[in-house]
């Protein structure tokens, strides 16, 4: 699972040493897994769950996403953070550049799953775009 | 499938003839091709013509929506004489449009129709005797204002016109016939023994039409229910409806019911509680409809529903002739689907309500929510450009008449109310439109209340109103699926209100 996301986080910036140590740590795989299912789970929250003529329009679509964007940012700063603490290594604004980092893959995921999953739901086929 | 002749004779036939095509647009469904035949002198009656219109725009939409099965409004196919001929592939030269030209009354005065200035001083003497001043010098263009004498000369030449030879050729085995009239009028009170008396002959033109002679017949004679105010310059007086029933009831007694002529007859009336303006005829006898209009298109669904076995026709003789009469459960001024007999209720209130909720919808949102995946999610889009097309400016204006309708029923006495509407007026008090006073559109079943889950207690959680509605359109959406504009969109709404009634009301 490590190996799987590693190239994903590391494909646009790669710091020495705390891309190493979040490698090492394995906070890829755990950060890569918990973007994935908290995008999943979001979708599913807006097309399913709440599939509602009322909130179906592109705004609110983008609301989700938003929040999408910051339960992966906050996860994002603290995992590391906490791991990396309880070994005591010292990093400052290293977390929360991975940290948006971590959004911007967990939108990413909220995007490409929207537009997989929408297709059953009744009220928000059409969301955020006509197909 | 067999065919239903629906004659409708004078301005009550018309009027009962308008509530039928209510009734069949909101989805009741008769096993019958439906042939209505209106016959009124007066071309120009406001009723006559109101009908005539409602009954092309209803065929125009019916026709794209044949054969479809997830439309349910309507459902029953209504055919003109003429097109029944075409079908055959019949050569004739009957273009009826539903109603049917009586000639020699347009602008004849009675005594011309009868050439009584060349008759002979015995039979001038003789038809003084049957036929007042007043009545030789009455004008025929705008009907036989209440004389049913004049009327039974002036309607024997329909039976034996091109139009009525087409009726009899065109009649099969299996069809039936209808027959709406007034008892207490002129032109209905004569027609319908006439009529009856004719088709139980079945010769017409020398020619002896056997399917006819033996056809299952039915009909309503609606008795008072209205009056007309005072007017010395009219020659319609209601104080004579009374005994002119009277008289009428008398004269079937022999005529009719007496003879086994019809299978099955049914009587309606009220008590006459309201007054319409009293107009001769023409443009401007338009009275508002009115619930006996409706209990006596009922009456029509009610014998398109018996077994032909129950009503037999025996060498021209109804063999068991049904009688019967309407009620409803209380005398009450107002009513609401409650107060209907059970069976009634059970008829109408579903149909009658998934129509005015598909009728609310498209007034009052559908411009508005045409971005919802009912409408745009599919390849045949429901949009602006399918609200410009004939299809939709027909059911539109088709649906304003409803609501017209709806109104004058409303307001009428009695009134006739199962929605919670108010009722718009125009300059010379005719209805215009009706409207809501709610945003909560389930509350407007009067008599029923909204059927709610503990999640609709919780404000926000649960959709509801017109929110509710269109998640019912979007899913009914997905079980129609695609097919052409028109038919999808009838489909959708057929089922979603269908539905939605379901869960909110009944």
């Amino acid at each position: 699972m490590n190996e799987m996301f590693a190239p994903l986080y590391e494909f646009f910036h790669y710091s020495v040493p705390f891309s190493d140590d979040l490698f090492d740590e394995g906070v890829y795989g755990t950060l890569g897994l918990y973007a994935v299912l908290i995008s999943f789970a979001f979708v599913m929250l807006f097309y399913y769950v709440i599939n509602r003529p009322a909130f179906s329009r592109w705004y609110h679509w983008a609301i989700i996403l938003g929040i999408n964007f910051l339960t992966a940012f906050s996860l994002g700063a603290f995992i590391p953070k906490t791991r990396f603490s309880a070994l005591g290594i010292q990093y400052s604004s290293e977390y929360y550049a991975f940290a948006l980092k971590n959004a911007l893959i967990a939108s990413c995921f909220f995007i490409l799953l929207s537009f997989g999953l929408r297709w059953w739901s009744t009220n928000a086929k059409r969301t955020p775009i006509p197909h | 499938m067999a065919k239903l002749f629906v004659f409708g004779i004078g301005g009550t036939g018309a009027r009962v003839v308008k509530s039928l095509v209510m009734l069949l647009a909101s989805g009741i469904k008769l096993n019958y091709e439906v042939v209505p035949i209106l016959i009124d002198p007066d071309r120009a009656g406001g009723d006559l013509n109101r009908t005539v219109k409602l009954l092309r725009e209803y065929q125009f939409i019916q026709r794209e929506l044949k054969d479809y099965e997830h439309a349910h409004f309507f459902n029953t196919n209504v055919l003109t004489l003429s097109e029944i001929i075409a079908r055959k592939g019949s050569n004739s030269n009957v273009i009826d449009g539903f109603r049917f030209e009586l000639e020699g009354v347009q602008t004849d005065q009675f005594k011309d129709f009868i050439d009584f200035p060349n008759l002979d001083p015995a039979n001038k003497w003789f038809t003084s005797l049957l036929f007042s001043e007043e009545n030789l010098d009455s004008n025929l263009e705008v009907g036989f204002k209440g004389n049913p004498n004049i009327g039974s000369v002036v309607l024997n030449q329909f039976t034996r016109s091109e139009a009525f030879q087409a009726f009899a050729a065109s009649f099969e085995k299996d069809d039936r016939i209808f027959i709406i009239s007034s008892i207490f009028g002129g032109t209905g009170a004569a027609g319908f023994p006439l009529l009856l008396k004719n088709i139980r002959e079945g010769v017409v033109k020398e020619q002896v039409y056997a399917f006819l002679q033996e056809a299952i017949i039915g009909a309503v004679t609606v008795q008072p229910y209205f009056k007309v105010s005072a007017d010395e310059e009219s020659k319609i007086d209601s104080k004579g409806f009374v005994s002119k029933t009277k008289a009428a009831l008398h004269y079937y007694y022999n005529n009719v019911t007496g003879n086994n002529s019809v299978n099955a007859l049914y009587y309606i009336g009220d008590l006459v509680a309201n007054e319409y303006e009293n107009k001769e005829g023409g443009g401007d006898q338009r009275n508002d409809a009115h619930f006996i209009e409706i209990a006596s298109a009922l009456a029509i669904v009610d014998f398109a529903s018996i077994n032909s076995d129950l009503i037999r026709t025996v060498e021209g003789k109804a063999e068991k002739p049904l009688y019967k009469e309407f009620g409803i459960k209380e005398n009450v001024n107002s009513i609401r689907f409650n107060d209907l007999a059970d069976d009634t209720a059970k008829l109408m209130r579903f149909c009658m309500t998934e129509y005015f909720y598909f009728n609310l919808f498209l007034k009052e949102k559908l411009s508005a929510a045409l971005n919802n995946p009912y409408a745009s999610a599919y390849s045949n889009k429901i949009d602006k450009n399918f609200m410009d097309q004939a299809f939709y400016k027909t059911l539109t204006d088709f649906n304003k008449s409803y609501r017209i309708w709806m109104g004058e029923l409303h307001r009428n006495k009695v009134s006739f109310c199962p929605f919670n509407i108010e009722v718009h007026t125009g300059t010379r008090q005719e209805v215009t439109d009706i409207h809501i006073g709610t945003e909560s559109i389930f509350s407007l079943v009067n008599g029923v209340a909204e059927k709610k889950n503990w999640i609709s207690h919780i404000p926000g959680l649960d959709k509801s109103n017109y929110e509710l509605f269109i998640a019912h359109l979007n899913k009914a959406a997905e079980k129609v699926g695609d097919s052409t504009s028109n038919k999808r969109f009838m489909g959708v709404f057929s089922k979603a209100t269908r539905s939605i009634v379901n869960q909110k009301l009944f």
